[in-house]
């Protein structure tokens, strides 16, 4: 009976942000940290035991799976070989997400077998792609980095941001991914935060350019068999989704089976990578008992009043888009996406 | 350059060979595509099948809600056809992307 309740919670995956700091500047990070990272060796950074303990605290309440290794930037730890290395010993899958620029033969040999690199590209072309990262000779580093990660036959997956600077060069940009081994592809629209809110203008792409992007996506997954998953929600209301029956279109689980709760770098516990709101310090307390407390529920439950009265079959679904972007934003959860209003008015 | 057509077909089992029966085609499918458990456990079902030129380039169904914002979701991956890699492996190596 005790372990049953100690299972109910359904959740399959956490996302561990091993450390805030990178050396990219990306034009859309969507990290509220972004003007201000605790550098690599911060004396709060969980330590490599801490982070196995805390992933077992998480596994103690859930059927977890997997965990999802992020920043900042995670390969700027030298250790995270072996903190994925620990991951798996336990029986979960490891991903590491990353921008690919930091992957040396050696540091790939200390990988244990079965981990899954993400990587992002943002374009075929390497002055927009470094443009976009922030980092100049970027392209050319990931590049190298991904040929590695493939020749020592790790899983890759690609992430493509889509913004108003790339989203006409979606299609070459899969290519490009799958030419280097990706057999998985995410078509994350930016997502806006404060601290990109200002830049909106430049950033979100018009709703032409969108669904000019998703038809590329589309094909892709058509032609080359390839799985897109469009991982950022996209409102229904924006575009008419249902014409690209080729891609995988998801929605903020709001704390629902699919919620991947994220550890900061120093143990505290957040909804999701992008939100700021802290719900919990898994140093100190239990995962259940941070996940069930009333504070995490009122979070997940705003809806938009411009949606209530949505006929859509998938408004239960949708609920507004990314409600994280709505409080990161406006500092409400009952606002709409600013992608969707930003994307509209473009 | 041929075009992806996604069909539907019927995973056959059969003294260690894993075939996939497309209307009265029965193909192989190539070993690479994916491990012999995950065929196994696609071994009688109707699923997808994705053929690119004479080659099948992936079987199996498209997964469904399990998506995840920002994280792949373990199934979400294909092997995708080792000919298919190469080709794009090729064309983007002609046009200087790739070194080669």
């Amino acid at each position: 009976m005790v372990q049953q309740r100690k299972q109910s919670l359904a959740f399959e995956n956490v996302v561990v942000e091993v450390t805030q700091a990178c050396h990219h500047r990306c034009l859309h990070c969507y990290n509220f940290w972004r003007e201000e990272r605790a550098p690599v060796k911060d004396p709060e950074t969980l330590s490599r035991p801490e982070i196995l303990e805390i992933v077992r605290k998480v596994r103690r309440d859930t059927p977890l799976r997997q965990v999802a290794l992020s920043g900042g930037e995670p390969l700027l730890r030298s250790d995270l070989p072996e903190i994925a290395t620990d991951l798996t010993n336990e029986g979960l899958n490891v991903v590491v997400i990353t921008s690919g620029t930091l992957l040396s033969d050696e540091r790939l040999e200390r990988f244990p077998a079965g981990t899954v690199f993400e990587f992002t590209l943002f374009s075929i072309d390497a002055e927009l792609h470094d443009r976009i990262a922030g980092h100049q000779g970027a392209f050319a580093k990931v590049i190298r980095g991904i040929q590695r990660a493939g020749q020592h036959n790790f899983r890759l997956a690609l992430a493509c941001v889509i913004n108003r600077l790339n989203a006409h060069d979606v299609l070459q940009t899969i290519e490009l991914g799958i030419a280097l081994k990706a057999e998985a592809a995410l078509f994350n629209r930016i997502n806006l935060t404060n601290s990109t809110m200002p830049l909106a203008d430049q950033l979100v792409p018009t709703k032409e350019q969108l669904a000019q992007a998703l038809g590329a996506a589309d094909e892709a997954a058509h032609r080359y068999g390839i799985s897109i998953a469009v991982s950022v929600p996209i409102p229904p209301c924006m575009i008419d989704i249902s014409q690209y029956k080729n891609l995988h279109f998801g929605w903020c689980p709001r704390g629902g089976e699919g919620a991947y709760y994220t550890v900061s770098y120093n143990g505290l516990v957040r909804p999701c990578n992008h939100s700021s709101m802290i719900l919990g310090d898994l140093r100190k307390e239990g995962f259940a008992e941070i996940v069930r407390r009333e504070q995490t529920d009122t979070y997940w439950k705003p809806i938009p009043p411009e949606c209530e009265d949505c006929r859509h079959p998938l408004r239960d679904s949708c609920r507004g888009g990314c409600l994280a972007a709505s409080y990161e934003c406006y500092g409400a959860g009952n606002r709409i996406d600013p992608f969707v209003t930003t994307c509209l008015s473009a | 350059m041929p075009k992806a057509v996604v069909k539907e077909g019927k995973v056959i089992a059969s003294r260690g060979k894993f075939y996939v029966q497309v209307g009265r085609s029965r193909k192989a499918i190539p070993a690479e595509l994916a491990d012999a458990a995950a065929l196994k456990r696609l071994a009688g079902q109707t699923t997808s099948v994705t053929i690119f030129g004479k080659s099948i380039v992936a079987v199996g169904k498209r997964p469904g809600p399990i998506i995840i914002c920002y994280v792949p979701a373990p199934d979400v991956f294909k092997v995708i056809q080792p000919d298919l890699q190469r080709f794009l492996q090729k064309k983007y190596v002609d046009a200087g992307i790739l070194p080669g």
